[in-house]
């Protein structure tokens, strides 16, 4: 019980923790956008061709773009202060309900992608470890090595190419087939063909990741007193590898694995694009093409949110996988 | 009856060698022992002598390049070659063995039940539930107090001794015929020692099994095992009854060995007699040649108790914030040093002795009294004024390993503190460190090596000659030869008394250690809880212990002994 409590008070603080962090980055994003050149008013009216100064000024006095800066700031901490993210110039429809839209398609493709580099890592690492020098472990190298240098539209491309043109297993793009009105497995099984390409074009940067740092991590426990010990009590290889070695390498992957939560969200703005799904990092690319700061400052905050979530649920994944770490 | 004579552990002609970039490495040759059921044996010898080798070669857990040679029979069978599903079947049911670190030699991340019910479902089909029953037992066996809630503990939760009742719970779980402790108490304070000792005494009369002791210890081997092997590169030098070795060893590496060490009952001083050292002449036709050099003593002036104390503390207190709250270290300490004087420190871990030293050093700050150094308060002092503090005292530490940078010179580390401390001319301080090379005793040519190319020895010489180059008045040495084999820390403390005269120098000398203490200390004073709880000078501080906890600690050494 008094653990559940700790986990309860821990968690308080980081919440606590994370109100002036994210004001802070509400703030400091707000003016790294503002030194862009030219706001939603300039895309507008160029998009349309044939605006005049008059026009234009309207614009912008109804997207409140008229103020000066820091007006707008409170405006907009004005709104979150009512939990509100403010209004789309562009999309016509509140930054919330905008992003409400995307967020689960975005949430769906990163943790399936994280899944698929997890475990494909660590049995990739693993088998490197067991087999280190050999090789099996010198085949995995190169290939991990591959999968670290080539970037991810380039792969997404490929995969395109070859399962989508070439063997016509699977779609090219899109979020589920237009028009089919599927429920149940055949609709699970639908989206799961359109999500296989582009979660696997993310993953494979973090599969390289993941699977050298399990190498390492592996091959160093290897060498440490309680392996030893674990060999001498008779214990099989297999039984040695996963309940000594495994185990205690995982610590340092769950690590890195929560500060990839938010370099994914980057890696996400490219494949979302390649594969054409509806995700949060299209909206967010086509925020910053349309000058659309509102949307963007919600993204950004959205995405900080889920870091220091992200950050917060490691830590206590941590203080469970290695007893010597408290809960405080 | 005959076939319990029949030796668990029979050793025949073992040959050890490991390849490696510069061409092969013997580590053991022509090696033969057995152990039978319920005898002690000890391996004995210096680090390197391949005793752990060998240790590792009986329970097959040398790396695969090793190539081995002879004949290893355990009950009966020899493990050499053995299918390693065979193997697998005799480690841990029929040989068991112990290890020296019990800090690291437990998986951290699984309760200590868990890992001792792993060990018993590994041989034996047992549920888990009655595997839990047994694990409990064995912790009882093992005397763990509260066993009951032990068996969920995590290994970091528990105290040194205790985790090694808990590899020896572990190891003696299927009753082995033979269990194998490699240096299973180096690591321990000296009443847990005892302790240890006893119980793993106790346990192999009880399951009738043979026990083989790894160590460096001759004093231990004496009082704890029947048999001993003593080892010196790979060889066995000789073999003889563990009531022998003190009066009637033949060997001169042997006698050397006992010569080298020092004992609590011969109550040596430093000042009326030095070490001898023991002398390995390696020939060039492969044989070796042992001598035992004796020194004449070196006429010290007596400390200098009329003058200022080199260092004085007052009522020092020290405490850590913990999650827990406030912890003290050091609790209400004084003392003082006089200049000349070697004051030795004895406490167990977590006496607080290293925190007290760091203090004096002003390494971690006071919380309240004074410490006053050649007449000046350096309590609160910062900056350049502890800088030019600084100079004068200089600490020895431990570890010869850890405390040298790997990757720069011995020239550069000794050039170091003379950098620091403005001496701004290159030749001047090249000429400081070819000096300091030859007060140390080592080569010329040193200062251009890196420390990994020097022995744990010659790594200590350095330690200290970096502690001496800036001409300090007060050396602080915590734990300088703990790390060190018996030959080589007679040569490590005869320095530091030839230092000490050269010098002029005063020490403050910690060591859980009580021969060493005896041996190098003017005066004692014995830590226990934060707190001193005794001083007194070396000889009587062993004669007339006034506190129930260094008597305590004297009789545990002496029963190792």
């Amino acid at each position: 019980m008094s653990s559940l409590g700790k986990i309860g008070s821990s968690l308080r603080r980081t919440a606590i923790q994370a109100v002036p962090t994210v004001i802070g980055i509400v703030i400091l994003n707000f003016f790294l956008l503002q030194m862009a050149p030219g706001d939603a008013a300039d895309v507008i009216a160029g998009e349309a061709g044939s605006a005049t100064e008059e026009t234009m000024h309207a614009l912008r006095v109804q997207f409140g773009l008229n103020h000066p800066v820091l007006v707008q700031l409170y405006n907009y901490l004005n709104e979150l202060a009512h939990f509100s993210l403010g209004f789309s110039p562009r999309y016509g429809m509140p930054v919330a309900e905008l992003i409400g839209q995307r967020l689960p398609g975005t949430l769906l493709l990163m943790s399936l992608a994280l899944g698929i580099a997890l475990f494909i890592g660590l049995v990739l690492g693993s088998v490197m470890a067991i087999f280190a020098g050999r090789l099996p472990d010198r085949v995995l190298s190169v290939l991990a090595l591959v999968f670290y240098s080539v970037p991810g539209f380039w792969i997404g491309l490929m995969l395109i190419i070859l399962f989508s043109v070439t063997l016509g297993w699977l779609p090219s793009g899109g979020a589920g087939t237009i028009g089919a009105d599927l429920s149940g497995w055949a609709g699970l099984w639908d989206k799961a063909r359109y999500m296989i390409l582009p979660a696997t074009s993310l993953a494979l940067f973090y599969v390289a990741i993941y699977a050298r740092l399990t190498r390492a991590s592996m091959l160093e426990v290897k060498s440490q007193d309680f392996v030893r010990t674990a060999r001498a009590k008779g214990l099989s290889p297999f039984s040695v590898t996963v309940h000594h070695v495994l185990r205690n390498a995982l610590i340092p992957i769950t690590t890195l694995a929560g500060m990839h939560i938010g370099s994914m969200l980057g890696g996400a703005v490219v494949v979302e694009t390649v594969y054409s799904w509806p995700g949060l990092g299209r909206l967010a690319y086509e925020a910053v093409m349309g000058r659309d700061f509102t949307v963007l400052l919600g993204i950004l905050l959205l995405s900080s949110l889920l870091v220091i979530a992200v950050n917060a649920a490691v830590d206590l994944l941590q203080t469970f996988l290695d007893p010597r770490i408290g809960v405080r | 009856m005959a076939q319990t004579e029949q030796p668990v552990l029979d050793v025949r002609n073992l040959r050890l060698r490991f390849p490696g970039p510069g061409g092969e490495t013997t580590a053991v040759s022509g090696l033969s022992f057995s152990v039978r059921p319920g005898e002690a044996v000890a391996l004995v010898g210096e680090s390197g002598c391949g005793k752990s080798s060998t240790a590792l070669a009986i329970m097959q857990l040398l790396p695969d390049t090793a190539k081995l040679g002879g004949e290893i029979r355990v009950d009966g069978r020899d493990v050499i070659g053995l299918p390693r599903k065979e193997l697998r079947a005799l480690r841990g049911s029929k040989v068991a063995m112990i290890f020296q670190e019990p800090m690291t030699s437990l998986n951290p991340v699984h309760r200590v039940g868990e890992q001792i019910v792993e060990a018993l479902r590994a041989h034996k089909p047992l549920s888990r539930e009655d595997a839990r029953e047994r694990a409990l037992a064995l912790l009882e066996q093992v005397r763990i107090p509260d066993a009951q809630q032990r068996l969920d503990a995590y290994p970091h939760q528990l105290s040194g001794g205790q985790r090694q009742r808990v590899m020896i719970a572990m190891a003696i779980a299927c009753e082995p015929r033979l269990l194998i402790a490699d240096e299973p108490t180096t690591a321990l304070d000296a009443t847990i020692q005892a302790q240890i000792l006893q119980l793993l005494d106790d346990l192999r009369r009880e399951l009738n099994m043979g026990l083989l002791l790894i160590t460096h210890d001759l004093a231990l081997v004496s009082r704890w095992t029947e048999n001993v092997v003593v080892m010196h590169h790979g060889e066995k030098m000789e073999q003889l009854a563990a009531a022998d070795l003190f009066g009637r060893a033949h060997h001169p590496y042997t006698r050397g060995l006992i010569g080298a060490s020092i004992r609590l009952d011969r109550s040596q001083h430093y000042r009326t007699q030095r070490l001898p050292e023991i002398r390995v002449v390696h020939n060039a036709d492969d044989t070796y040649e042992f001598l035992l050099e004796k020194r004449e003593p070196i006429r010290l002036p007596p400390p200098d108790r009329g003058g200022a104390p080199v260092v004085e503390v007052h009522n020092l207190a020290v405490r850590y914030d913990t999650p827990r709250g406030p912890f003290t270290a050091v609790d209400d300490v004084s003392l003082a040093i006089a200049p000349g004087e070697t004051l030795g420190l004895v406490g167990e871990s977590g006496s607080g002795k290293s925190t007290l030293s760091k203090a004096i050093m002003r390494l971690v700050p006071a919380h309240s009294g004074r410490i006053v150094f050649r007449g000046e308060d350096i309590t609160r002092i910062e900056g350049k004024n502890l800088r030019r503090v600084r100079r004068n005292m200089q600490m020895v530490f431990q570890d010869p390993y850890g405390s040298l940078n790997p990757r720069h010179t011995v020239g550069e580390i000794l050039e170091g503190p003379l950098a620091v401390h403005e001496v701004n001319d290159a030749r001047e301080r090249q000429k400081r460190v070819q000096r300091m090379l030859d007060q140390v005793g080592l080569p010329a040519r040193s200062a251009n090596r890196l420390p990994h190319e020097f022995s744990g020895g010659q790594r200590q010489r350095i330690g200290i000659a970096r502690a001496l180059m800036l001409n300090p008045s007060l050396v602080v040495c915590d734990e300088p030869v703990s790390a060190l084999d018996v030959s080589v820390q007679s040569q490590i403390l005869n320095l530091l008394v030839e230092l000490k005269e050269s010098l002029n120098l005063s020490y403050l000398f910690i060591s859980h250690d009580l021969a060493v203490v005896q041996y190098i200390s003017d005066r004692v004073i014995v830590m226990k809880d934060a707190k001193v709880v005794e001083e007194n000078d070396h000889l009587r501080i062993w004669t007339h212990p006034r506190h129930d906890y260094t008597r305590a600690l004297i009789s545990a050494a002496a029963r190792e002994a």
